[in-house]
């Protein structure tokens, strides 16, 4: 039933994107937390 | 020895990376789209809970604002997750499969549970960690800059968020044993257009007590004391609660892997489909407002699909959810204006929201389910299907939802004569605008198969403003005189006299 154009699945791309996003919301709060003096 | 190990180690490990590939990549291997949409929810959630954890911080710090912070912030994970738990909606499908594979497969009961462990495990914390890294940070600030605040916060809510999932996966584990797959889809449908709309209005009435203590919620205290992630938040933050809230949670867990293990047992026998054959006053309606033959048999199929279809119920239903919760929370407010007006409009909510329920009305929910239709006489006859979807739209939809408005808007103290006047104008002009917009449909509902649904924005908005403006206006004009019922009675037989005209 998989159509001719269906991408190959390749789990550790899909890995790779989900940790550089961790990357990303990590760093950003951060730059808040290290911002926010009155905390 | 070492070698049993090793290849014992890569049948589980084998078993694991078949599940995670079909977490990944199920749904675009169907559809042929590139990349996985797991990998976007996640990033979707993540943004939106490094928003809310961005915007929850306070300018100062008062003593008790960690527990409140990290609690509100483990609530939003866990719901997340639970949620979507609950709309899966290819979870029976993946079962059957799963059951084949299993059955097939040379793996012991031992080989088994460590590969669902492994995998639960893993795709919980994937998903948890995105929502969960944004406040975890933010903690290490919010606890008075206590370093081991962070890790343990990621592990408490992974924790809470495999007690949520493993709590839903149990209760619909439960109804399919007592009452069939096609109940527990249903079920689950239904309790997650619930959990959208009560979480958010929980959201709304719990936040503004952010600053405060339990004793300040809805409710009180036992509130906070009923809600896990208020124990998670309690043993992460105060010393002296850490006994009685870690027993707590370690119970809960217990709990719930009893629970789980006694559904798993294989001796259980389970009903398969739980069938009635009864006519209900629904489809006699139906039956009455079309002519008999290949038309009935279009409405009574449309009919059927709108409260049995599994993945309909899991993505119209929540749509409902939120606008429902949020007319509650106006209604059930100290001082909601007793304006007619805000009445008016609210009630034409079923009509604007109309155009997103038939974008999903063409979904069929098995693939190759079109030669129904392709091998019945008059089954590619497209006018007479939409027209019989307008029937079902109506008999099934619109009407119990303005029966319900009427009876809430009698509920809210309107009075009897304003309430026939706005629920049967409401309701006329719904169906007018039902037939309108159901013209356009493009197939046949429940058969196309293709899961990217187009929805014009623009348009829509359009119609929302002028059906919000005839509302409104009219609940203005008619308020509680004599001839409101008369326009709204005559625009409702109006609307049922176009309806009950044969398509051609």
């Amino acid at each position: 039933m998989t159509p001719p154009e269906a991408p190959r699945p390749s789990l550790r791309r899909e890995l790779l994107a989900i940790l550089t996003l961790y990357g990303f919301v990590g760093i950003l709060p951060l730059l808040i937390g290290y911002g926010c003096s009155g905390l | 020895m070492q070698k049993r190990t090793n290849s014992r180690w890569r049948r589980v490990m084998a078993l694991v990376h078949a599940w995670l590939i079909l977490d990944f990549f199920e749904d675009s291997r169907r559809t042929g789209q590139p990349g996985s949409t797991l990998t976007t929810a996640i990033f979707g959630q993540s943004f939106m809970a490094l928003v809310l954890a961005a915007l929850l911080l306070p300018d100062r710090l008062t003593p008790g604002f960690a527990v409140a912070y990290a609690t509100a912030n483990l609530s939003l994970s866990t719901l997340l997750i639970s949620i979507g738990q609950l709309g899966d909606a290819g979870r029976s499908g993946r079962r059957r499969a799963n059951a084949i594979l299993l059955q097939t497969a040379p793996l012991g009961r031992v080989d088994r549970t460590l590969a669902r462990a492994l995998h639960n495990g893993f795709a919980v914390s994937l998903m948890t960690v995105g929502t969960a890294l944004p406040p975890a940070i933010l903690m290490y600030w919010v606890s008075g800059r206590q370093l081991l605040a962070v890790p343990l916060y990621l592990l408490l809510a992974c924790w809470l968020a495999a007690l949520g999932a493993g709590g839903v996966a149990v209760a619909l584990g439960w109804i399919e044993h007592r009452f069939g797959r096609a109940r527990a889809a249903l079920a689950g449908g239904t309790a997650k257009a619930l959990l959208l709309g009560l979480g958010f209005a929980a959201f709304a009435l719990c936040m503004r007590n952010l600053g405060g203590t339990a004793d300040d919620l809805p409710g009180g205290r036992p509130t906070a004391l009923a809600w896990p992630p208020y124990w998670a938040s309690r043993w992460l933050l105060d010393r002296a609660a850490i006994w009685p809230f870690g027993a707590a949670l370690l119970g809960l867990s217990a709990l719930i892997i009893g629970l789980d293990l006694w559904l798993q047992t294989p001796a259980r026998s389970r009903r398969a489909e739980a069938t009635s054959n009864g006519t209900s006053a629904l489809a006699r309606l139906d039956g009455s407002l079309t002519v008999e033959g290949p038309h009935r048999g279009f409405a009574a199929f449309t009919s059927t699909m709108l409260v049995r279809s599994p993945d309909f119920r899991a993505k119209v239903l929540p749509l409902f959810g939120v606008p429902a919760a949020m007319m509650g929370l106006w209604l059930w407010s100290p001082d909601p204006g007793g304006d007619t007006v805000v009445l008016g409009i609210a009630l034409q909510l079923p009509a604007i929201y109309l155009p997103l329920v038939v974008a999903f009305l063409v979904h069929a929910d098995q693939p190759g389910c079109r030669w129904v239709f392709a091998t019945s006489p008059n089954g590619e006859d497209l006018p007479m299907a939409r027209h019989a979807a307008w029937v079902s739209v109506t008999t099934h939809l619109l009407l119990p939802a303005h029966i319900l408005g009427g009876l809430a808007l009698l509920a809210f103290g309107a009075g009897p004569t304003a309430a026939a006047a706005l629920a049967s104008f409401s309701l006329g002009s719904a169906i007018l605008a039902a037939g309108l917009i159901l013209s356009r449909l493009p197939s046949t509902p429940f058969t196309q198969e293709s899961s990217d649904i187009t929805i014009d924005f623009g348009s829509l908005l359009g119609a929302a403003l002028v059906l919000a403006a005839i509302g409104g206006g009219f609940a203005r004009l008619a308020d509680d005189r004599w001839w409101g019922p008369v326009i709204g009675l005559a625009l409702l037989f109006f609307a049922v006299q176009s309806l009950r005209r044969p398509s051609r």
